[in-house]
């Protein structure tokens, strides 16, 4: 019986030995090759290697003349601007963006670790002395937050009460309900907290997220080797709650999409046409704040929560954890909490 | 050197200089194997292709410092497998998902029964091969992939991941046996849910 036994199992062995050598090979998405030229172009910062001479050579001086601009000009645009950059426009300058990410009403946007010594970061939003709003999904217990260029350790997590009541096979980020309030070990000093928004007029809103993603470029995605980075940037929110792609989102979830501003063809939402400093969501900004500014103040609308898309480049949908909705918990707790 | 390597060879020479027509070759040549590897580690097409990418341009970049006496692919091959476990590593706090994963949804039920895959068409088998096959862990996933579907051998999948040849034979075998029991587990559930 033993013998009968191994010879059906080699057998079988054999079967799917012979199977697993025909499996067939996965293809990446027809721009593949063009996308990897294009981006190591830009990054040895030569616009596309040899081929551009054979043209010039041939089109002789009047080609010449009228294509020196370009060539001058995009050049320039290499040169200025050597690291591709995640999640923010292509075609501007990062500075814009880190200067964003700088003005002191934005103070109250800092970073997570699991450690001093961990450089893999993720956001949280001070909101009173000793409080963080920011997204629950990776919150662990034994953490820091930087703030005003001190370290501050994580003393208590209260996380949504809705959480427990999900299905499991239901994301956190669906119903909008992917927070945590963090309890610090003492009051940040030198920061004031962010204004929680009280109105319920968030679509359409033009909104100012700050974060610590991964850099990179809407048109590249992300930079390699990874690096993290404190960017502030634009957006509009194009929907509060609603179905994208056969999900059915709550009406506690705000989205914005990632507009090109070369194309309109992967618009999903609203305008197509991208905001001048527009900014998408990268991995790594979860947690970070979402702001509506007016004149005079700036006020707390949102924690990054999640993406409908893996691929964080134009295209790409955003969704924030709306806290107009969630600001009866937060203040229960702030109030409440030991 | 046989013909291959020699015009594989020169190929490399080009890309060096940074010639574009040569980096194409390269590419269009590698990237599906490239792109398996990525995505049996990641599970994730998107994901899988930001690799990809990034490992091409490591790639690109370190070109000069290639040494022609391996094979590129193993080189390029090992520099995936490292850019896909740095982002595996990284994705611990990234900004997650919402998207669901919806392809086993997809496939036919088997018509059958205790080990049920022969009984299958060839391209179900494939399916329901590929569903085991994520579900098995990543080293056995990698393994399974470098050794069957790329056809690397034992002594360049250990230069690829790094672990001795006698250890992917062992870990090889064992990848082997969780698969088929996956799979038989699989195709019984799949027949469960039906009655």
């Amino acid at each position: 019986m033993k013998i009968d036994d191994n010879s059906s199992d080699d057998a079988h062995d054999d079967h799917l030995s012979d199977l697993l050598k025909k499996m067939d090979l996965q293809e990446p998405s027809d721009q593949f090759v063009d996308q990897v030229i294009q981006v190591y172009a830009l990054q040895k910062g030569h616009p596309r290697f040899r081929l551009l001479k054979a043209p010039l050579f041939l089109m002789g001086g009047l080609g010449l003349a009228l294509l020196l601009p370009l060539i001058v000009s995009l050049a320039g645009i290499i040169r200025d601007n050597p690291t591709p950059r995640l999640l923010i426009r292509h075609d501007t300058d990062i500075s814009e963006y880190r200067k964003i990410a700088s003005q002191p009403q934005f103070d109250c946007v800092g970073r997570y670790a699991s450690s001093e010594e961990s450089e893999d970061y993720a956001v949280g939003v001070l909101i009173a002395k000793d409080w963080v709003l920011t997204a629950s999904h990776f919150v662990e217990d034994s953490s820091v937050w930087f703030f005003g260029g001190e370290y501050y350790r994580t003393q208590k997590i209260f996380r949504h009460p809705t959480l427990d009541l999900l299905p499991d096979d239901r994301p956190a980020q669906w119903d909008g309900v992917d927070l945590a309030l963090i309890k610090l070990d003492r009051n940040v000093k030198g920061v004031r907290p962010a204004v929680l928004y009280q109105g319920e007029a968030e679509e359409g809103m033009i909104i100012t997220k700050i974060g610590y993603g991964y850099a990179g470029d809407g048109l590249a995605g992300l930079n390699s080797p990874r690096s993290q980075e404190r960017l502030g940037g634009q957006n509009t929110i194009d929907l509060v709650g609603g179905e994208i792609n056969g999900i059915d989102l709550s009406a506690n979830v705000l989205v914005c999409d990632f507009d090109n501003p070369q194309s309109d063809t992967l618009n999903l939402l609203g305008s197509p046409v991208p905001l001048p400093l527009e900014i998408g969501g990268s991995k790594g900004d979860s947690g970070g704040g979402v702001f509506f500014c007016d004149t005079d103040t700036c006020q707390l609308v949102g924690i990054v929560s999640g993406a409908l898309n893996r691929q964080i480049k134009y295209g790409s949908l955003m969704a924030f954890a709306r806290v107009s909705t969630a600001r009866l918990w937060i203040e229960k707790v702030v109030s409440s909490a030991p | 050197m046989n013909q291959h390597e020699i015009s594989e060879g020169a190929i490399i020479d080009r890309a060096v200089k940074g010639d574009e027509v040569a980096l194409r070759q390269l590419l269009e040549k590698h990237k599906s194997f490239a792109f398996t590897i990525a995505l049996r580690i990641v599970k994730n097409r998107e994901d899988a292709e930001e690799i990809v990418q990034d490992g091409f341009i490591k790639a690109f970049k370190a070109l000069r410092s290639f040494k022609r006496t391996g094979k590129f692919s193993t080189w390029l091959y090992k520099i995936i497998y490292n850019t896909a476990l740095t982002s595996i590593r990284g994705d611990k706090k990234i900004f997650i998902s919402m998207k669901g994963h919806s392809d086993e949804q997809l496939l036919p039920i088997p018509e059958h029964n205790d080990s049920g895959l022969e009984k299958l068409k060839t391209e179900d088998q494939k399916k329901y091969l590929s569903m085991a096959i994520n579900r098995l862990d990543e080293t056995e996933r990698l393994l399974i992939t470098l050794y069957y579907t790329c056809e690397l051998s034992i002594a360049e999948v250990s230069e690829i991941t790094g672990a001795n040849p006698s250890t992917i034979k062992v870990k090889l075998h064992r990848a082997r046996l969780r698969l088929r029991d996956v799979l038989s587990s699989l195709l019984k559930s799949e027949m469960d849910n039906l009655l």
